[in-house]
């Protein structure tokens, strides 16, 4: 009698527990399969295009393994096989021939998108975009801190490239450290000048200009010839009057703060951050920078996983991921002026900064 | 005598020289060589007093080393171990008795290339970053079981179980390691007249581990690692952090019945089936996020014919058993497996004790097949094979005198090892002396413990040593 009890007790015990467990997944990883179609779409000049033999490139953002890249057939299609269930960059350039209303010229297109699976066999379309306004550019953000062991991040600097045909004019401008959105600005300095009007301070096509956090030559003084870099040659330099401890070099035009009550240098982080360069029309710092007023901006960030805090239409990605603090490299945009407002695509970090020409 | 000192010898071997981190297993190994107590075997707290104890306390030191002239990859090059285990067990009355033990460990792992964990081939998820360093592991583990008879025949018994281990490596990362552990299990069993027992136990445990890898110049690189052949590199950070949140259940079922069709021979049968899972976080300290996580789910039954009425003195005893279980991986997010791995463990064995004088001789063989089916979908990695495993073995128990006993073993094995091991065969040997006298304030005893593993293709050899001296009262 107690024996059978304790059987009906035993099972009746195996057969509740053994509806806890988890349920195993269906599919196996190694086994995904994305087929992707690059196009060009422009309504403007009437252009639908398949994009044929256009470079596709997946980088696999969750394990290391190695970037795998193919060509796209003449339907502008490219399928990757057997791949393992991971977040991948899927980015494609060609240059085509294309009318643009100036007879037909060579284009560089670029698409790119951020792809997570669902099922075992994905299929899309990759639109790719042309080449953003050429104008004023941030091209080269140095921030990382060169190698050291004392937490040294002072010698950061901006690199700004006109990849206009036009010379354009610095005057009044104003080069932002942005908070966590748009509507909120950490500093806001600005050039000397008149906004949009001034001529005085102009940069020519194809002219590179260097902003210093301080105009210093750090290589020499703080490195004794190694590492880091040598900002005395810098075309422009941060200052802020309310900065007692700051350094201002007699020799180098000043960036001016404006913001009442921020007492610091144009410090930012070191592998993460938000820049804007606008025009100066909008110096109320309160409400933000207006987006019409941007010029160029750059959000860089060195985890995957960072969210986006700059609207889509000023940057869609991130520069610098995967860059390490203290490692000594720069982000840089991949040709100089290079823009299609990704900075994923846009940017590269290279191993040393490369101040006022592109690496 | 001879329970007593291969208890000091064992506490060398499991908690010494091999320096496993404190874990609970799903479920354990069995080996007719070591099967000396029966609530061991049979897991269930309500049966501790079919281990006749009387009431002791005994106090254990151990030490042990073993040099890896001979490993894998993420081993370390020497582990050394030291540590104190304290047993004491008292009958608190006719009904209840109660046994407690404290053991505090402390082990060092010199040249350990990269891995985080103590034992890299044991998990699926393991961390690694980019040194070789040293790393010191430190904790106590804490045991209490308490027995009580309910009514007549009927027995229930409580364990709980608690370890907690800290661990840092030191050099960069200079990973911090905090292991906690907890294991409640409890049993009813009832207990005929006529030798006959059945048992039910049912065991929780949980686990929580975090790792803490640290900058130093440079931002903390780590990578976390899904399988042996793919990982996933960490973003560096200043702290870079691995948690693992692990629970598990297990039901264990027992029957054990003396003379059965003759009067000498005893039967135990055991079974239970089990589940446990972990989930693997990692990330930023304040922003963790969901690395993956791994299921184990099966079971295992064991049987064990004894025959003589004092099988350690004169007799035979045979033993056959399988375990079978299924483990399987995922990945973050994604909603497949990354990792299966289906075991079919099957071991079986036979030994033989027969008196000489005052002396006992046991002879003994055991063997068994480990069938393999590992995967690794991501990797496109598969290990399917059925491994072997043969072990002969002989203990003399030797009666020097009325106050002196001593005890020797030799065993000699060769096993198939996983891939990991990069070697097709690993042959071993390994000797036990132990010596036990009594005096008027108690018993002290001393053991020594020397193995050597080959492996067949390649050069260096694994040297194990432990020795661990005890006294009780």
């Amino acid at each position: 009698m107690v024996k059978n009890r304790l059987i009906v007790l035993i099972a009746t015990g195996i057969f509740l527990f053994s509806g806890c467990f988890k349920e195993v997944p269906e599919y196996e990883d190694g086994h995904l399969n994305i087929n992707i179609t690059t196009r060009y779409v422009d309504s403007r000049f009437d252009i639908d295009i398949a994009l044929d033999s256009a470079a596709v490139t997946l980088k696999n953002n969750d394990y290391k393994m190695p970037m795998l890249t193919d060509f796209t057939d003449s339907n502008g299609t490219v399928l990757f096989q057997d791949l393992p269930w991971s977040e991948y960059m899927i980015t494609s350039e060609k240059e085509v021939m294309l009318d643009l209303g100036d007879g037909e010229l060579p284009v560089p297109l670029f698409a790119d998108t951020v792809f997570r699976p669902d099922k075992e066999e994905s299929i899309f379309t990759l639109f790719a975009r042309g080449p953003a306004e050429p104008g004023l550019k941030i091209n080269e953000i140095y921030t990382a801190g060169p190698p050291n062991n004392f937490f040294f991040f002072f010698d950061q600097y901006f690199e700004l490239y006109n990849s206009s045909s036009d010379t354009v004019y610095l005057d009044g401008m104003i080069f932002c450290r942005m908070g966590s959105s748009i509507e909120s600005v950490t500093y806001i300095f600005q050039f000397p000048g008149e906004p949009l009007t001034g001529r005085e301070y102009p940069v020519e096509p194809g002219g590179f200009v260097v902003l210093a956090k301080d105009a210093y030559n750090y290589r020499d003084e703080i490195f004794g010839g190694l590492k880091s870099v040598d900002l005395s040659v810098a075309d422009w330099e941060f200052v802020n009057a309310a900065d007692p401890g700051g350094m201002d070099n007699p020799d180098v035009p000043n960036i001016w703060n404006i913001k009442v009550g921020h007492t610091l240098d144009f410090m930012v982080g070191l592998t993460a951050d938000a820049l804007i360069l606008a025009d100066g029309t909008d110096v109320n710092y309160f409400d933000g920078i207006d987006i019409e007023t941007v010029i160029d901006c750059v959000e860089y960030s060195s985890s995957p996983t960072h969210l986006k805090e700059m609207p889509p239409e000023l940057d869609r990605g991130f520069a610098g991921i995967g860059q390490q603090k203290y490692s000594g490299t720069s982000l840089e945009r991949r040709k100089a002026g290079f823009d299609t407002n990704n900075s994923t695509v846009d940017f590269v970090i290279i191993p040393a900064p490369t101040v006022g020409y592109q690496h | 005598m001879r329970k007593v000192l291969l208890f000091s010898i064992l506490i060398v071997l499991i908690h010494g020289s091999l320096s496993f981190g404190y874990e609970d297993y799903l479920y354990k190994n069995y080996s007719i060589k070591e099967m000396y107590r029966v609530y061991n075997l049979l897991n269930n707290p309500a049966l501790m007093r079919s281990n006749n104890h009387e009431d002791l306390m005994k106090y254990n030191f151990y030490f042990g080393n073993q040099e890896n002239g001979y490993r894998r990859t993420f081993d370390p090059e020497q582990i050394e171990s030291a540590g104190v285990d304290i047993f004491f067990y008292k009958a608190l009355d006719d009904k209840s008795a109660l046994s407690s033990r404290i053991i505090y460990e402390t082990s060092r792992l010199n040249n350990l290339y990269r891995s985080l964990e103590k034992d890299f081939y044991n998990s699926y998820f393991a961390y690694t970053d980019t040194t070789t360093g040293d790393v010191s592991y430190a904790g106590p583990i804490l045991n209490v079981i308490y027995y009580r008879e309910i009514m007549s025949g009927f027995s229930t018994g409580l364990e709980i179980d608690y370890g907690i281990e800290r661990g840092l490596k030191d050099v960069y990362t200079k990973c911090e390691t905090v292991s906690r552990n907890i294991n409640i299990n409890w049993g009813l069993a009832y207990t005929g007249s006529k030798g006959t027992s059945l048992g039910a136990s049912i065991r929780y445990f949980d686990r929580q581990g975090t790792y803490e890898a640290v900058k130093e110049i440079t931002d903390a690189i780590v990578n976390t690692y899904m399988g042996f052949h793919m990982y996933y590199p960490e973003q560096p950070r200043s702290t870079n952090e691995k948690k693992i949140l692990g629970k598990g259940v297990e039901i264990d079922a027992q029957f054990s019945k003396n003379n059965v069709f003759i009067s000498a021979l005893k039967i135990d049968l055991m079974g239970g089936y089990g589940s446990k899972e972990n989930r693997i976080d990692a990330g930023s300290s304040s922003n963790p996020v969901r690395r993956g996580y791994w299921v184990r789910e099966g079971g295992f039954v064991n049987s064990i014919l004894s025959l003589g009425k004092n099988p350690q003195r004169l007799g035979i005893v045979m033993m056959a058993g399988t375990k079978q279980y299924h483990d399987w991986a995922a990945p973050q997010n994604y909603d497949v497996k990354n990792i299966e791995n289906d075991i079919s463990d099957v071991n079986y064995g036979i030994k033989m004790t027969i008196p000489l004088w005052a002396n006992n001789l046991t002879l003994g063989y055991e063997a068994g097949t480990e069938a393999v089916n590992y995967r690794e979908y991501t990797a496109d990695f598969v290990f399917n094979e059925t491994l072997s495993r043969n072990r002969v073995f002989s203990d003399l128990d030797i009666r020097i005198n009325q106050v002196t006993d001593m005890y020797c073993g030799v065993w000699v094995s060769n096993f198939e090892p996983w891939f990991y091991w990069n070697t097709r065969l690993i042959q071993a040997q390994g000797i036990e002396m132990g010596l036990e006298r009594l005096f008027v304030f108690g018993k002290l005893g001393a053991s020594l413990q020397m193995e050597f593993w080959k492996p067949e293709d390649k050069t260096g050899v694994i040297e194990r040593f432990g020795i661990a001296i005890s006294y009780q009262k």
